[in-house]
């Protein structure tokens, strides 16, 4: 089963591991198969839109390019929708809203926020058009928050279904089962090659084995620095030597050689810059094996490797370069995926 | 405010980390999470050990490596000396005198220790202890964590024991929540709040009830329905309970408050990434730290990536290099001349070729970070306070020496002096593995000279 035959796909991670970019090149792909797919990025400024070069999300589904939509769930926002739906007379669920004893009980009620989010991703993943009953989306994407409250939010409809009563108690339980069906939900878990979120996304794999009971999809390793040389070269570009070799004696060739290298790049300053440069750009690429490895070790599955993208800033580009590699791990599209097939 | 207001640094001669460092007696690590707050916290904590301070770092959730290393793998919210010995071991000396402690925090034995302390009696301490919503509730309010750090900050610096404390604040996704926390939480506590949930709010018909005492009424009612009467059962004890701490709690936070603006003590340190968003988002939390009159030290930039050109210095600003950065032409130039330096040899052109492609790499990366971080260093300067970088090194700092070793970028004149001939000299560039990354100077010549190169 791929992760796209998934209704809702969740992603999490720690905190800047890519978790955002990730999300949106999911989408890209699953709209490249034919898909039509909502983005939702949660209690956070909009960061979408600049990825997608487009204007930034509100709370409101928006068009990024075709086959993709966005929403920004602002929770004070998803609140006010919450309560229009619960409460018939209009009038009031304004005063409540602004009343100040709703907004300590908001505070107050461990994981309400939480829960009236999911609750809104709920209603999202089930929403149907209006005729014929078809959903409107075929994949919501969720760039959930950090690891800590990633966890949180997937796990507050089973605490919510643990401690409360009456209708909430209904409501809870409709969305833990959601999140719990393995043929809706997948979460997927975001890491870099660096030790905090390496271990966060092992303590991640096993919450959500343990705890949560989401069916779990696949392990992004992101920004991992392929290697630049092959073992000769590398081995070419140390044979030069140090720099200020003796003139002359048996080592006096290489240096010789070293020299007519450094004036062709511009003096020995430039060489060794050069060398350095490589030499940094080698041992992080080892980090990105050492850490590949190690995690492979610790989480039982599928492995995606994202090559890091050397780009000044955050942009459609960038989404590109990351989609076009998440495509070669998951391969080909097929050139009408089933769902929208289905009348 | 008092006259330790008039003692602040002045804006004419730059204060350096250094020097604040040695001075004062609280520093406050603070910025976005995932910038490595937690590293730097305990680098300065390390530094000021090694000039003799009895330094303390208070931390939140320190990788499991970097907390073996400091010695406070388990919770617990007690502070813990580094054993002396071990960091002698490691070749990080300390001078006479410093001494380096560590402690994790622990959100729910801080509350509970206020509890115990402002409790009218131990019955009551007891009661609002077992209350199963004070159990859920203790680190999951809101600010919780973040008035917990203020308040064993408050504690640590009362004590006396420690010339330094280094907090390392809790990882909120926007720096300015950490101070906006504590606020929160006693306003949530606020005695004329609290009076809602406790009043009967069963009343048959209303009668005699003020406007917004209906109203409330009617809240009550409506979550009463939707959340069922044993949820606001129990939270309607938890306040009962609750609220004879109020008043403790409010003072309290008043004090940590009041210690917070004092120059002569305090300094926040700001620590960033060099990335776009969080460099906007540490320029807005130094202006708003500023409008509350909270005392800024300075910011450090961290993981910058090393710019491998450097500065003028290297004499590298219109080399062949350089000049392949911006011209096709050049480009084939500086191909051609490393074919014919090393003719009879392939594997190395192949190997010379990847390492200017890569340093090109690397290079775009560079620019981006001096371009983010160029305002914010300007603000700083602007206003004698101090900026430095630390470079992205190509592994992760989590042991002594490690730590010991950030005190270059953080501290040493070197590495990242404001200005600009001194800057020239920087013959420790052929130590380190990475960049000297050397200026900092926003004047934009030096690296203007290259400037040509496509950041896009």
């Amino acid at each position: 089963m791929s992760i796209f035959d998934h209704r809702l796909i969740i992603n999490s991670g720690k905190g800047g591991t890519g978790k955002t970019t990730i999300s949106a090149a999911l989408a890209v792909i699953a709209a490249a198969r034919g898909l039509r797919v909502l983005l939702v990025e949660l209690d956070t400024r909009d960061r979408f839109g600049p990825l997608f070069g487009v204007a930034p999300v509100g709370y409101e589904v928006r068009d990024l390019r075709p086959g993709i939509q966005a929403i920004n769930l602002d929770p004070h926002l998803v609140m006010v929708d919450f309560f229009k739906t619960h409460v018939k007379v209009k009038r009031i669920y304004k005063q409540i809203v602004e009343s100040r004893i709703w907004q300590y009980f908001y505070e107050a009620a461990p994981g309400l926020k939480e829960l009236i989010l999911m609750g809104k991703i709920w209603r999202l993943v089930g929403e149907r058009s209006f005729f014929g009953g078809r959903p409107t989306y075929d994949c919501v994407i969720v760039d959930a928050p950090a690891t800590g409250h990633g966890f949180s939010l997937l796990n507050v409809p089973q605490a919510a279904y643990e401690t409360l009563f009456g209708p909430m108690k209904k409501n809870a339980e409709k969305i833990r089962d959601m999140v719990r069906d393995p043929k809706t939900t997948v979460l997927n878990i975001v890491t870099l090659p660096e030790e905090m979120p390496v271990n966060e996304a092992v303590e991640l794999h096993r919450q959500a084995r343990d705890t949560l009971k989401v069916a779990q999809g696949v392990l992004f390793m992101n920004a991992i620095y392929p290697p630049l040389l092959d073992p000769a070269e590398a081995k070419a570009l140390e044979g030069l030597g140090p720099a200020g070799g003796p003139a002359s004696g048996p080592s006096a060739d290489g240096n010789e050689r070293r020299a007519r290298v450094a004036a062709a790049v511009g003096g020995e300053p430039a060489l060794e810059a050069l060398v350095r440069c490589a030499r940094s750009r080698e041992e992080r690429a080892a980090m990105g094996e050492r850490y590949s490895a190690r995690i492979r070790e610790e989480v039982p599955l599928p492995f995606v490797p994202v090559p890091f993208v050397f780009d000044a800033d955050f942009d459609v580009g960038t989404l590109t370069a990351v989609a076009r590699s998440l495509e070669r791990a998951f391969g080909v599209p097929a050139p009408h995926a089933k769902r929208t097939a289905a009348p | 405010m008092t006259s330790s207001a008039a003692r602040a640094p002045s804006a004419a001669g730059a204060e350096t980390l250094e020097a604040v460092l040695r001075t004062r007696g609280v520093l406050v690590c603070a910025g976005p999470g995932g910038v490595g707050k937690t590293t730097v916290s305990a680098a300065l904590a390390l530094a000021a050990a090694r000039r003799g301070r009895r330094a303390c770092v208070c931390t939140i959730d320190p990788a499991k490596r970097l907390a073996n290393s400091l010695g406070i793998e388990e919770l617990g919210g007690v502070e813990k000396e580094v054993d002396p010995g071990r960091l002698r071991a490691t070749g990080v000396g300390l001078a006479p005198g410093g001494s380096l402690h560590a402690l994790m925090l622990d959100t729910k034995g801080t509350f509970d220790y206020l509890v115990n302390r402002y409790a009218a009696s131990p019955d009551v301490a007891r009661r609002i202890l077992e209350n199963h919503f004070y159990r859920k509730i203790t680190g999951q309010v809101a600010g919780s964590q973040e008035y917990a750090a203020s308040e064993k900050l408050y504690e640590l610096h009362g004590s006396g024991r420690y010339d330094l404390i280094v907090l390392d604040t809790p990882p909120t996704k926007h720096a300015i929540d950490f101070l906006k926390a504590p606020k929160r939480l006693t306003d949530f506590l606020d005695g004329s709040v609290l009076q809602w949930f406790v009043m009967p709010y069963f009343k048959a018909g209303g009668f005699g009830l003020g406007i917004a005492q209906r109203m409330a009424q009617k809240v009550l009612e409506w979550l009463d329905e939707l959340f069922g009467l044993q949820f606001l059962k129990e939270l309607n004890e938890f306040f009962q309970v609750f609220q004879s701490l109020y008043g403790g709690f409010k003072e309290r936070a008043e004090k940590v408050s009041e210690l917070m603006r004092r120059r002569d003590i305090v300094a926040f340190v700001l620590v960033t990434s060099p990335a776009r968003d969080t460099v906007a988002e540490t320029v807005y939390f130094e202006q708003e730290l500023r409008t509350l009159g909270l005392p800024v030290g300075g910011a450090v930039a961290n993981r910058v990536h090393p710019d491998f050109l450097g500065e003028g210095g290297l004499g590298l600003g219109d080399g062949p290099l350089a000049r392949a950065a911006v011209s096709e032409g050049a480009l084939v130039d500086l191909q051609t001349s490393i074919a014919r330096a090393v003719p009879d040899d392939a594997v190395l052109q192949s190997a010379l070729l990847k390492s200017v492609e890569n340093f090109y790499d690397f290079e775009i990366l560079a620019r981006a970070d001096r371009e983010h971080l160029a305002d914010l260093e300007a603000r700083l300067r602007a206003s004698g306070r101090f900026f430095r970088e630390i470079p992205a090194f190509e592994r992760d700092v989590y042991d002594i020496p490690g730590l010991a070793r950030l005190e270059r970028w953080l501290l040493e004149d070197g590495a990242s002096s404001p200005s600009t001939t001194s800057s020239a000299s920087t013959s420790a560039s052929t130590s380190a593995s990475t960049s000297t990354s050397t200026s900092t100077s926003t004047k934009g010549d030096g690296r203007g000279a290259a400037g040509g190169v496509a950041t896009a």
